[in-house]
Parts: C-alpha cells; sequence; structure tokens
C-alpha cells in the first residue's frame, strides 16, 4: 500500500491544484483559473508553472488523465482533463487535516488574529 | 475588422509561445507542448482580448513564469539521465541506511582508509625524497656509490668526455674521489708532460683529476735531464720517465719497457726516451708516497697530490706508471677494431687520451666506472627506473660504444631495485585489496541495480527465456562495460599520471615517472596496471553475476512479502 507520508507537506501549488480537482475533473486552463480564484489570487501559476506540477504529480500518482474532451464551455477544441487517485485524494486530506490541526492549535494559543469587523 | 485583428493577434502570441515551447526538453515538449499551447490560448484570450490586460504586462508575467519552468525542467531532465551515476555515487552513504549491511561497510571503509595510509604514504614520502634530492634521507650508507660494472668504452670520446663531465657535476665529488682513491687498484700518475713541454695548448682536463692542480705548473715544474721528449708519430711507444722511476725500475735511456701482451695479441712497444725530474709541489720526489705497497700511504698522498708521472706523447700513444703490470691488463690502449693496434689519436682532446691511456688500471677501471656514471647519468630514481624498467640508457643515445654492457647495481643501489619491487607489490596489494574490499561495498549497489532489472528479466521469463540465459545476457552486458572500462581505465591513469607529474615533481626528475606515461596502451596493459584492472573488473563481474543470481532466483512469498512491507 502506497503511502502519502513523504508527499506531506505539499507544496502550494501542489495542494491548489489537488483543491481544484478535489471538485472533480479539469483541463489545465481550468485548473489555473480554479487555483487563482481559490488562492484569491495569491498563487498565480503561469502555464510552464502548472504543467510543469502536473507532470510531477502524475508521476508521484497524485493525479491521473481522464481522457481528452472538447469543453463545452469553451470551444470544440479537445482538452486533456486531469482527475485526483486514491493517493492524490489521501495527500489531499492529510494536507488538509495538519493545516486544521495547526490551526486549532493556533486557536489554543490564541495566536490566531481576530475577526476583523471592516466589511470588506 | 475588429475580429479579424483578434484573430491575428492571437496567432501571432501562439506562434511566439510556440517558439519559447522549443525551449523545454524534449521529453517536455512531446509530452506536454500541445497542452500547453491550448492553455496559452485560453489564458491569453481572457487576460488579453476579454479582460483587456496589456499585451507587455501579459507578456512579462509569461516571460517570468516560463524562464523559471525552463531552467526546472531541464534540470529535473538532467537529474533523470544521470540518475545511475547519482545512485552509484550515493551508494556508499546509502549503505549507512541498511542496518544488515552497516557493519560490512564500516569494515570496509575502514580497511580502504587503512589501505591507502599503509601502502601509499611510505611511497609517496620515498618518492617526495626522491624529487627533492634528499637521497641521504633514503640511503645508510650516502656516498658509497658503486655501480655494477660490466660496461667498457671502447673510445672515450669528445662525446663521452662531455657527458662525463656532466655526470660528474652531477655527483658530490667526494663520492667519486673516495670510491677511485678506495678501490683497489689505485693510481693517480696521469698527466701528458710532453704536451705541456712542448707548449701546445692544454686541453680541458678532468677537474677531479687534477684535483685542483694548475696546469701551468707542468711547464714549471718538470726538467728534462737526459734525452728528449716523445714525438708524435715515432712509430713505437714513447715515454719519458722521472729519474727515480729509472733506478727504481733500472731503466736508462732507450731503454725497452717490458709491457705483458694482452691475451693473442702483440705486446706493444714502448721506449724510455727521457729522463725528467720534478721539481716543486706538483711532482714531489717522496717516492714512499708512490709504494703501491703502502696503501694507505698512497690513499693519504693521492688525495693531496694526485699528479706524479706519467709521460706519454701528445699524441697519447705512450703510457707509463710505475705499476708496469698494471699496464698489461688495460685493454682499453688498443681499438678493439683493428686488434692489438694503438688507438688514433684522432678523436678526443689530446689531454684527454694521454690521461686515458696513462691511467692504465685506475683508467681500466675508471673507464668502467665512469661509463657506469654516464650510462646511469645521475643516481636518481629516473635513471634506475628507467633502466631496470628497460629504458634505453644514456651510452646509447649519446652514441658512444658501450661494449660488454650489462646493468645491475651492487648493494647499495639495492635502494632503488628495492623501490621498484615495493611499488610493484604495492600496486598489486593495494588493487586485491580494494577488489575484495569493492566485493563488499558493491554488493548492496548491485543489488539495487539488480533490483531495477525486475521488469526487464520479468518480461525476458515470459518470453521463455531461462534463466541462465538471462544471467549471461546481464553477464555479457557487464563484461563487456568491463572491457570499456579498462580501455578507458588505462587511459585516465595516463593522464592522471601525467597530471600529478606535473604538479607535484619538478622538471629534472619527471623522467621518474616515464614508464607510466610511454603511452595508453602501455599504461593501461603494463604490469600493476594490468592486473589492478583484471582483479577489479573481475570483482565486478562476480558482484553483479551474484547480484544476477540473486535477483532471478524466485522469493519466498513470505520473504516477498516482509521485503515490501
Amino acid at each position: 500500500m502506497e503511502t502519502t507520508k513523504p508527499l506531506i507537506p505539499l507544496t502550494p501549488a501542489v495542494f491548489y491544484i489537488l483543491l481544484a480537482l478535489a471538485g472533480g475533473e479539469q483541463h489545465g486552463y481550468e485548473i489555473m483559473k480554479q487555483v487563482k480564484q481559490d488562492s484569491s489570487g495569491q498563487v498565480k501559476m503561469g502555464t510552464g508553472t502548472l504543467y510543469g506540477s502536473l507532470k510531477r504529480m502524475l508521476a508521484d500518482g497524485l493525479i491521473d488523465e481522464a481522457g481528452e474532451r472538447p469543453d463545452p464551455a469553451m470551444d470544440d477544441e479537445r482538452r486533456r482533463y486531469y482527475r485526483l487517485t486514491d493517493l492524490g485524494r489521501q495527500a489531499f486530506n492529510a494536507e488538509l487535516r495538519r493545516y486544521a490541526q495547526v490551526v486549532s492549535l493556533a486557536g489554543q494559543r490564541r495566536l490566531l488574529p481576530r475577526p476583523s469587523l471592516e466589511i470588506p | 475588422m475588429r475580429e479579424h485583428r483578434r484573430d491575428t493577434s492571437s496567432t501571432r502570441a501562439a506562434r511566439v509561445y510556440a517558439i519559447l515551447l522549443r525551449l523545454y526538453p524534449r521529453a517536455h515538449q512531446q509530452a506536454f507542448g500541445e497542452q500547453m499551447l491550448r492553455t496559452f490560448r485560453d489564458h491569453y484570450r481572457d487576460a488579453v482580448e476579454v479582460r483587456g490586460e496589456s499585451e507587455a504586462r501579459y507578456w512579462r508575467s509569461v516571460a517570468g513564469d516560463e524562464s523559471k519552468s525552463v531552467v526546472r525542467e531541464h534540470l529535473a531532465a538532467l537529474a533523470e539521465r544521470i540518475w545511475p551515476m547519482r545512485t552509484i555515487l550515493a551508494a556508499p552513504f546509502g549503505v549507512w541506511r541498511r542496518r544488515q549491511t552497516r557493519r560490512l561497510a564500516l569494515v570496509t571503509q575502514l580497511c580502504l582508509i587503512a589501505a591507502v595510509l599503509l601502502v601509499w604514504t611510505p611511497l609517496l614520502v620515498e618518492r617526495v625524497l626522491l624529487a627533492t634530492g634528499e637521497h641521504g634521507l633514503m640511503h645508510s650508507h650516502a656516498g658509497s656509490v658503486s655501480y655494477y660494472l660490466n660496461a667498457a668504452v671502447a673510445r672515450p670520446t669528445n662525446h663521452f668526455i662531455s657527458a662525463f663531465m656532466r655526470a660528474t657535476d652531477d655527483i658530490a665529488a667526494d663520492d667519486l674521489r673516495a670510491y677511485h682513491f678506495s678501490a683497489s687498484r689505485v693510481e693517480f700518475s696521469t698527466y701528458p708532460l710532453a704536451l705541456a713541454a712542448v707548449g701546445a695548448p692544454a686541453a680541458p682536463t678532468p677537474a677531479f683529476l687534477l684535483d685542483g692542480e694548475p696546469v701551468a705548473h707542468l711547464a714549471t715544474d718538470v726538467r728534462l735531464i737526459e734525452g728528449r721528449l716523445p714525438i708524435p708519430d715515432a712509430g713505437a711507444l714513447e715515454v719519458v720517465v722521472t729519474q727515480a722511476t729509472a733506478s727504481r725500475l733500472h731503466l736508462a735511456l732507450g731503454a725497452a719497457l717490458s709491457i705483458a701482451a694482452l691475451d693473442g695479441q702483440q705486446a706493444p712497444q714502448v721506449r724510455v726516451v727521457g729522463i725528467v725530474q720534478t721539481v716543486g709541489a706538483a711532482f714531489p720526489t717522496n717516492r714512499a708516497g708512490f709504494d703501491p705497497e703502502n696503501q694507505d700511504s698512497v690513499w693519504n698522498y693521492a688525495q693531496s697530490n694526485p699528479l706524479d708521472y706519467v709521460l706519454t706523447s701528445d699524441e697519447a700513444i705512450g703510457a707509463y706508471t710505475y705499476d708496469w703490470a698494471q699496464i698489461a691488463t688495460v685493454q682499453q690502449f688498443y681499438s678493439r677494431a683493428s686488434g692489438a693496434s694503438p688507438l688514433p689519436p684522432s678523436e678526443g682532446p689530446p689531454l684527454w687520451q694521454a690521461w686515458w691511456i696513462g691511467t692504465t688500471e685506475y683508467a681500466r677501471m675508471d673507464a668502467q666506472d665512469l661509463n657506469a656514471f654516464v650510462l646511469h647519468d645521475v643516481p636518481d630514481a629516473s635513471t634506475h627506473l628507467n633502466q631496470v624498467l628497460g629504458v634505453p640508457p644514456l651510452a646509447q643515445q649519446t652514441g658512444f660504444v658501450a661494449a660488454d654492457t650489462s646493468a645491475g647495481f651492487y648493494q647499495g643501489h639495492d635502494d632503488y631495485t628495492d623501490q621498484v619491487i615495493k611499488f610493484v607489490l604495492a600496486v598489486l596489494f593495494f588493487a586485491a585489496f580494494l577488489a575484495f574490499s569493492l566485493v563488499g561495498v558493491l554488493s548492496p549497489v548491485a543489488d539495487q541495480l539488480a533490483e531495477r532489472q525486475q521488469p526487464l528479466i520479468a518480461a525476458l521469463r515470459d518470453r521463455g527465456a531461462f534463466r541462465g540465459r538471462v544471467i549471461g545476457a546481464f553477464a555479457l552486458q557487464a563484461l563487456t562495460l568491463a572491457g570499456l572500462a579498462l580501455l578507458a581505465g588505462g587511459l585516465l591513469a595516463m593522464l592522471l599520471a601525467r597530471a600529478l607529474v606535473a604538479v607535484l615533481l619538478p622538471e629534472p626528475v619527471r623522467p621518474v615517472v616515464n614508464t607510466l606515461v610511454g603511452g595508453p596502451f602501455d599504461t593501461g596493459y603494463s604490469l600493476a596496471g594490468g592486473i589492478a584492472a583484471v582483479l577489479l573488473s573481475l570483482a565486478a563481474a562476480v558482484v553483479m553475476l551474484r547480484a544476477m543470481r540473486r535477483a532471478t532466483t524466485p522469493e519466498p512469498a513470505s520473504d516477498h512479502q516482509s521485503a515490501s512491507g
């Protein structure tokens, strides 16, 4: 049985890609947009960085290809879709648990910032 | 119109990006190039054409991202290519993580370190001492230069003289004198009086022969009492003798000197043509100092007064010393080519030839000794190593004849021979040690390598290849690589030796490794290098075969589970 231990903690790029794919299969540009949206623009992933990360995640078995098909929302060009593997999901969940533990620990120690009262 | 402009802009941007994609490694391009281009088009359309982002800003972000990505992917590709090398290099450290091989690795690595320290340090120190000229630290009998003598010079040519003078300059003068004067047949009575007496220009004379006596003394310190000086080409060997000698040997003017014939040759005819008297310090009349029965006296006298009375023609055809018996054995009087005829005076300075002939037994011994000196040039490691290992001696290079030459050393020079033997033995010892140590160190590495071949082995076996054939295929591969490594190793060893010599040794002693830098094939297949390479190759082959045997042996299920767990 494969273990996710060596993969944790995940890099921000890998984490956000897993987060994007956690909602379902996506092609490259969708992932790129989703990452930007999920990170509130803090993680800007160019094409080169995106596919470098996808390549390594494929090699590590975190994701795999889900075939090629057109994106009905864009045009009729065929795009390659990616999805989470079981290992990828385990790694993602493990990383979420780690984040939760960190947040919990910070809360116990009263290290979390107070919620802002300002209306954005 | 506006739609057309958008298409043109998008197409142009895609073309530019397609060019940028070529900067990626080929494998990356093939796997992701098309997708990346499509994603770029989507991104460009949204950013520039839909949201109206400026092209300059967009391309700036693209350039920043692509530059980092290109470098990162190339590094990753390089890391994949050098994986085998990285694995092998990391293996010695990796074995430490394996509990079962930790002890083995400890032992073998300690053995390697000990072998290097024990074997190479003394050799290195010796080489450094040789290179720095500190011979005294290596020889317990400094100055007892006693070469193995079976070399004879047929003709003392100018070349020989200059080589000899160079050789005498290269060694300590004390050594040379001590050896000569402590020899059993000491002679020191050499000088062509006739040459000086007739006022001929003095030729260069070996400094050690005169021992500081100025040539001018000969003209002032010898007085002709009776007869004449020898005349060149008079038809016989002519000599002049001192009054003391004439009295002791009962020689009168015109008397023939009896010189024993060489074996099978005619005795030379030597006639006394003059009686001289020595005056001054250069030619003392104290004959007690020349009594051959009193070696100590002779030796002491010879040290301070090397000149006595040898009277000869300036054409070097006559000779005389107080001990006539010594003349009989001097083969250097005669030309080997023409049998019993004396040497023609055509070569070399007359002064030299006069000395040469006049010194009789001393000359014979010197001829051999000096030839040995010239043969070996300087008693350093380079000449001795070269000689032992077959490099032509200086005598053959400089062109004068060396008859009955055989190489070797007396006891005093066993050091050099020992060094050669020690060196070869040390290399063999070290190679054997290394080979057996490598077996231990490389085993885990080979196991890992074999493990990575499991898919290939499985595929071969699926196609019906039996175990022997699989092992044979890998063995053939290993042997081919070993053969290539052998050739490459020889070449690398030569280059390494050249580099080390250039860095460590000063110019005069760099030939010390002539035998190592003769050429790639000489080096690769020389005694030590060849055997070491064979041993190492065998060790590597044994390790590889053992690993492949393990890899092709089906493991019990329980073992497999425990291994994978």
